[in-house]
């Protein structure tokens, strides 16, 4: 009795505690939500599902959203399917859909708490360069992936950024009004 | 995440502009910067810009035993304005003899030296040309050796009397671009890209350059050269504020063929550490270029080469203006007088066979983007261009007339046996109007590629190549002599850092 006692003690105890901790920490992501809100934070220890966990309180989930406890980048394509104006291809920075298809930081990054852009070629060991120019084929007035300047030699960052939003390098010189995820 | 190519635009700008306040202000202390103690790195031979000069700077100096060359590009991308240009190539012959094989008559280096001379308004100095011409068919023989194709084709361009103008088979500079950075990264030269330079290190004011300082992915570092710098960073065709401060009248309205990070500001730097620069405000408008960003795409191929076989160029009425294979300056000005944007290319279905086997093709491609409009008259085309049938198809007839008689008695062109006759269609348009393309002016060189200081001596262990020199075009530059000029002065620079003793 005394032990299932003692045990039930420090359970409540463990449980005020995390409720106190809950608070400090909800209070602290609503002190820093100034900072938040420009910049959310690119914390190593996410999870994709988790929104919080880097945005704070702005999630940018529109209101109704379904939650994303568990959801993986293929139950998206649901509700955006590729084309539909719903699609998400150029609205959401890209390590989210790395992240949702289960990469982590460590994927592409050595070291995620000190974090250095990798090259191209840590791209291409999961997308290959014939694959990727033969998907954006019919893309039009012209492949994208097929410059007359470089071939497929184009460093990937040129045009899609993880953590920022994604560009369309062409068009500093060209007219070619292409959506870049 | 890195930076962005907004941000090396931006950076490029603000640090150009701020290097020239600087400099205009007379401050002292931007030009006594003491070069540092310690150096972040140590290499043989540094150099700046990842054209056509720097790269075959980077191919010759390994070729000729330096081994720790690096070349440091500012842009994220390499090739600079030479991996998007359209390839011409001016040679009076090559060991593929293209003149030779499509019977387009005679050439020689003197023709050659001639026409640069007169199409620069004898600005030109007359040494650089001389390693120009003598020179730019055994450059071409060097990338045909190293696997360069050249394309089924021979052309004259404006301001050349000879059929000279070589390009590769396919892609335009891209077809000599990846030739020279196999060479590069075969000798074991080092490409680095988001690498710009904000400072030129000098001993003293009468010593020799060091070494440079580069903002790098990492930071700022100081890169000692054991051997020489090379500076083969381009134009400023780019910097609205450094090209009006030598020619006011080239505004921010005036479209440029260039990349972005053509901004100059190597230039500054040279200039500060005691470089001289010359004939600054011969800037060059390149008028083919397409109207609306004035890119030089595939299809103003068109008007470049089309002129040598028969094109001819009208404006918005309808009519002839200039004498379409007189020289750059000339036409561009002659566009601009005209008052309306743009003016037209007009070129027929049989020659199409003349601008190269893909030719056929790249029309095709040209009229479904809508940059090539097509008519089986020229009542047609003028209605697809929306400009007045009558008249074009009077000025049409007129020029069939002129062409029989082999005299143009409006603007003096001269016809040639390659030209063809314009009373069979289909015809072809192609819009064309001038944008800011090229820098004739620049640092002053020896023929050995040298930079120049204010007295005319040599700058112990530094050379320039290609656009960021003046003084070998004049007041105007031919079509093709720029990227000869890069190839053979970029190899002489190349060579010559490589002997330097480290």
């Amino acid at each position: 009795m005394m032990s299932q006692r003692a045990n039930q003690d420090v359970r409540r105890q463990l449980a005020w505690l995390c409720v106190v901790v809950a608070c400090a920490v909800m209070m602290w992501g609503t002190a820093s939500i100034s900072f938040a809100q420009s910049k959310p934070k690119l914390l190593p220890t996410a999870k994709p599902s988790e929104c919080a966990s880097c945005h704070g309180k702005t999630i940018p989930l529109p209101t109704g959203h379904s939650a994303l406890t568990n959801k993986k980048l293929s139950d998206c394509s649901g509700c955006h399917p590729r084309g539909d104006s719903t699609s998400l291809r150029g609205k959401l920075p890209l390590f989210h859909n790395h992240l949702l298809a289960g990469l982590t930081c460590k994927s592409c990054h050595d070291n995620p708490r000190k974090p250095e852009p990798p090259a191209s070629t840590k791209c291409l060991t999961c997308h290959t360069g014939d694959a990727i120019l033969a998907a954006t084929a019919q893309v039009k007035p012209t492949n994208p992936h097929g410059s007359p300047h470089y071939g497929k030699e184009n460093d990937c960052n040129l045009c899609h950024h993880q953590h920022g939003k994604s560009e369309n390098f062409c068009s500093q010189c060209h007219v070619f009004k292409f959506t870049v995820p | 995440m890195g930076l962005n190519r907004r941000d090396i635009l931006k950076s490029g700008l603000a640090a150009g502009a701020a290097a020239g306040a600087t400099l205009a202000a007379g401050d002292a202390n931007a030009v006594d910067r003491k070069p540092p103690t310690k150096w972040d790195e140590t290499v043989d031979v540094l150099i700046v810009g990842s054209g056509y000069a720097g790269l075959a700077a980077a191919a010759s100096a390994t070729a000729n035993g330096a081994k720790d060359v690096v070349v440091l590009e500012k842009m994220p991308t390499w090739g600079g304005n030479s991996i998007i240009n359209g390839g011409g190539f001016a040679a009076w012959d090559s060991e593929a003899h293209l003149r030779q094989k499509f019977n387009r008559g005679e050439d020689s280096t003197k023709q050659h030296f001639e026409d640069t001379l007169k199409g620069g308004d004898f600005y030109n100095d007359p040494e650089l040309v001389r390693v120009l011409v003598d020179n730019a068919s055994s450059a071409m023989n060097w990338l045909i050796d190293n696997g360069v194709e050249l394309k089924d084709y021979i052309g004259r361009v404006g301001g050349h009397t000879a059929y000279r103008d070589h390009n590769p088979s396919a892609g335009g500079g891209r077809g000599y671009m990846v030739i020279l950075k196999k060479m590069a990264d075969g000798g074991g030269a080092k490409l680095r890209t988001r690498n710009k330079v904000t400072w030129i290190w000098r001993a003293a004011n009468d010593g020799p350059v060091l070494g440079l300082e580069v903002e790098t992915p990492k930071g700022k570092q100081n890169i000692r050269a054991r051997k020489a710098v090379v500076l083969a960073s381009g134009g400023f065709g780019q910097n609205v504020e450094m090209r009006q401060s030598e020619n006011p009248a080239l505004t921010a309205a005036y479209n440029c063929t260039n990349q972005p990070g053509t901004t100059g500001e190597v230039i500054r730097y040279a200039k500060a550490i005691g470089a001289d620069a010359l004939q600054m405000c011969f800037i060059q408008l390149l008028p083919y270029a397409e109207p609306d960003k004035g890119r030089w795409d595939d299809f103003a191929f068109f008007n470049v080469a089309g002129p040598s076989f028969g094109m001819f160029v009208v404006n918005k009425k309808g009519r002839r203006f200039v004498n379409e294979l007189d020289k750059r300056d000339v036409v561009a000005a002659a566009q601009i007088a005209t008052g309306e944007k743009p003016t037209f290319g007009i070129f027929t279905e049989r020659m199409i066979p003349s601008f190269g086997s893909k030719a056929k093709q790249d029309v095709e491609r040209g009229m479904s983007q809508g940059r090539i409009v097509k008519g089986n008259t020229i009542g047609e085309l003028a209605q697809g261009l929306g400009i007045p049938s009558a008249t074009l198809e009077e000025t049409t007839r007129k020029l069939v007339q002129y062409a029989k008689a082999g005299k143009d008695p409006e603007f003096g062109k001269p016809f040639t046996a390659a030209m063809m006759p314009l009373d069979e269609g289909p015809y072809y348009a192609v819009p064309m109007w001038p944008a800011v393309h090229h820098c004739s002016g620049g640092l002053r060189v020896n023929p050995r590629a040298q930079v120049l200081d204010a007295f005319l001596k040599p700058i112990a262990r530094f050379y320039a190549a290609g656009e960021v020199t003046g003084g070998l075009h004049g007041s105007n530059r031919l079509g093709g002599n720029a990227t000869a000029e890069g190839v053979v002065f970029g190899r002489i620079a190349g060579a010559n850092a490589a002997a330097e003793k480290a």
